[in-house]
């Protein structure tokens, strides 16, 4: 960071202040970023951001629903990106109690490619 | 016949349904031979529609894209021109062979043009300059375009045919089944999602783990057990078979009763879900959950010979396509095409669903590749196909008809 940079006026909006300690591991603008970190992180991880998002996941949900994805300010931008995560965690946490089971084709066999003017960044 | 005792019923209907179809063992060897997938080359890759892509990758002219097609030996170019026609060529500079596009997809200025000694061609095909010209012997550049392959589109979706004179157009082969599901929202705003596995499976067991619905509350125990399956129907039945000349659809059922775990509770209120379903709603074409069933969760579409499309209740597409380049590797391609949601809310569902699928895609492709090394063992000859499964027994005849001359 240089001086120059004007400091950011808060994280997430000032309603989601608690869930700012999630934000420099979890708040991931691309899907392919998202996965990785699921992916790099132990169940222990895993289950301590899905249990600080998901008491707060609908309250988030309804602030968002207010808003839209043009313009979107830059906190409510990384609040986005935090319920994205946690939609990608879920399986880890609903399905297999496991970040990825073993009897699965591997994730690094499983690419995802680009289809261009069609597959969004986010 | 109530709900309960329409899925434990006795009665086979789709083979009552399609009895030519027969009832008995089917052969294994199809699924293991070399030899046979040499045919399959020439029968069928050489001969028939076969989807590439979708009209919204191209928009502008010059916009193209290039495909492998392995079980075909070839590679094609589809590009847009500046009439704004897509066209599809041979990806072979008529110089000296050398492949034109390298990349999987691109925009070229003005002309696309050969890395190798820089020959150029106009977005029809038209050779249009020659570097150093004058040093050949006798160049017609009128007789040098690039090849060109015979492309149509229908419904946004763009297929080649290699054969240099198909017997039928594009909406003539996808006949019945292209008319009846002609209309649903193919070409509504659409976000892709996709992904890509080398899987070490014959193409037609891999595409038969997506014929039948049978598995999924065994293979997919922890991701979507429940989903076309429940107390009325614990062997996840379908709710309709249509088997065409070439084509089918099997119309999956949706358990209205999933136990939903807290995730899904949230999903299913900001968009519909997948696992636990939002109502469904809207005309649907004719072909598109044909029997109207109000327990309908999605129709599973297989068009000939190597493309699967899931058409979902709750809008969204999915296309799964098999390329084989040897009869035991398959490159699988799945897309997820998903509406443009109204809110945030609704993407976060759609994010959900997303996951849940892959999950469930996961489970698929590690299962293939078990079945693959048991069956090149040759320990037990013939596939045992229950009435449930006549997709599969379906999909193998057609194959066979082909590779026999018949089709």
């Amino acid at each position: 960071m240089t001086l120059a940079e004007p400091r950011e006026a808060s994280l997430l909006p000032p309603a989601f202040a608690d869930l700012e300690p999630l934000v420099a591991a979890w708040s991931l603008p691309t899907e392919e970023q998202r996965y990785a970190k699921r992916a790099a992180s132990t169940m222990e991880e895993i289950r301590a951001f899905h249990d600080a998002m998901m008491p707060r996941i609908q309250a988030v949900l309804d602030y968002l629903d207010g808003l839209s994805l043009d313009g979107l300010a830059d906190n409510a931008r990384r609040l986005l990106y935090l319920a994205l995560s946690l939609a990608e965690i879920a399986p880890s946490i609903y399905f297999y109690n496991d970040v990825m089971p073993s009897d699965v084709i591997e994730p690094k066999r499983f690419c995802r490619w680009t289809v261009p003017h069609m597959t969004p960044e986010l | 016949m109530d709900a309960a005792s329409e899925f434990k019923s006795e009665t086979k209907r789709w083979a009552h349904n399609y009895p030519e179809l027969g009832t008995g063992p089917v052969p294994i060897e199809p699924c293991i031979s070399p030899e046979y997938f040499e045919r399959e080359r020439e029968a069928i890759f050489r001969r028939v529609w076969l989807h590439v892509g979708r009209v919204e990758e191209i928009p502008h002219a010059g916009d193209y894209f290039a495909r492998d097609i392995p079980p075909a030996k070839a590679s094609i170019i589809v590009i847009r021109g500046n009439d704004g026609v897509i066209r599809a060529f041979h990806n072979m500079c008529s110089h000296r062979g050398n492949k034109l596009a390298w990349d999987e997809a691109g925009h070229c200025e003005r002309v696309l043009t050969c890395r190798f000694h820089r020959w150029a061609y106009a977005f029809d095909g038209k050779l249009q300059r020659v570097s150093d010209e004058n040093q050949y012997h006798q160049l017609d550049k009128a007789d040098l375009a690039l090849s060109p392959v015979n492309v149509e589109t229908w419904e946004g979706f763009i297929f080649v045919n290699l054969d240099s004179e198909p017997p039928e157009t594009l909406s003539e082969y996808l006949g019945e089944l292209g008319r009846g599901i002609g209309g649903w929202p193919f070409s509504a705003e659409r976000a892709c999602y996709s992904y890509r596995s080398e899987v070490h499976c014959n193409w037609k067991v891999a595409m038969g783990a997506f014929q039948e619905s049978y598995h999924v509350p065994f293979v997919h125990y922890r991701s979507v057990p429940e989903s076309p399956a429940g107390p009325d129907n614990p062997y996840a039945r379908p709710i309709a078979v249509r088997l065409f000349p070439r084509h089918q659809t099997l119309s999956v059922y949706a358990n209205p009763n999933v136990k939903a775990n807290a995730m899904d509770e949230v999903a299913v209120r900001y968009g519909p879900g997948m696992r636990k379903r939002g109502v469904v709603s809207g005309d649907l074409p004719p072909g598109v959950n044909p029997t109207r069933s109000p327990r309908w969760g999605f129709d599973m579409e297989t068009i000939f010979p190597n493309l699967l499309m899931m058409l979902w209740g709750n809008g969204m597409l999915v296309t799964h396509q098999f390329w084989p380049s040897e009869y035991n590797r398959t490159a699988y391609e799945v897309r997820i095409y998903l509406r443009k949601p109204a809110t945030l809310g609704a993407r976060f569902s759609q994010e959900y669903n997303r996951a849940v699928l892959r999950s469930a895609l996961m489970e698929d492709l590690a299962t293939l590749e078990n079945i693959q090394p048991m069956l090149e063992s040759r320990a037990k000859k013939h596939f045992i196909f229950q009435d449930n499964e006549i997709g599969l027994r379906h999909h193998l005849k057609v194959v066979d008809e082909f590779v026999r001359g018949a089709a």
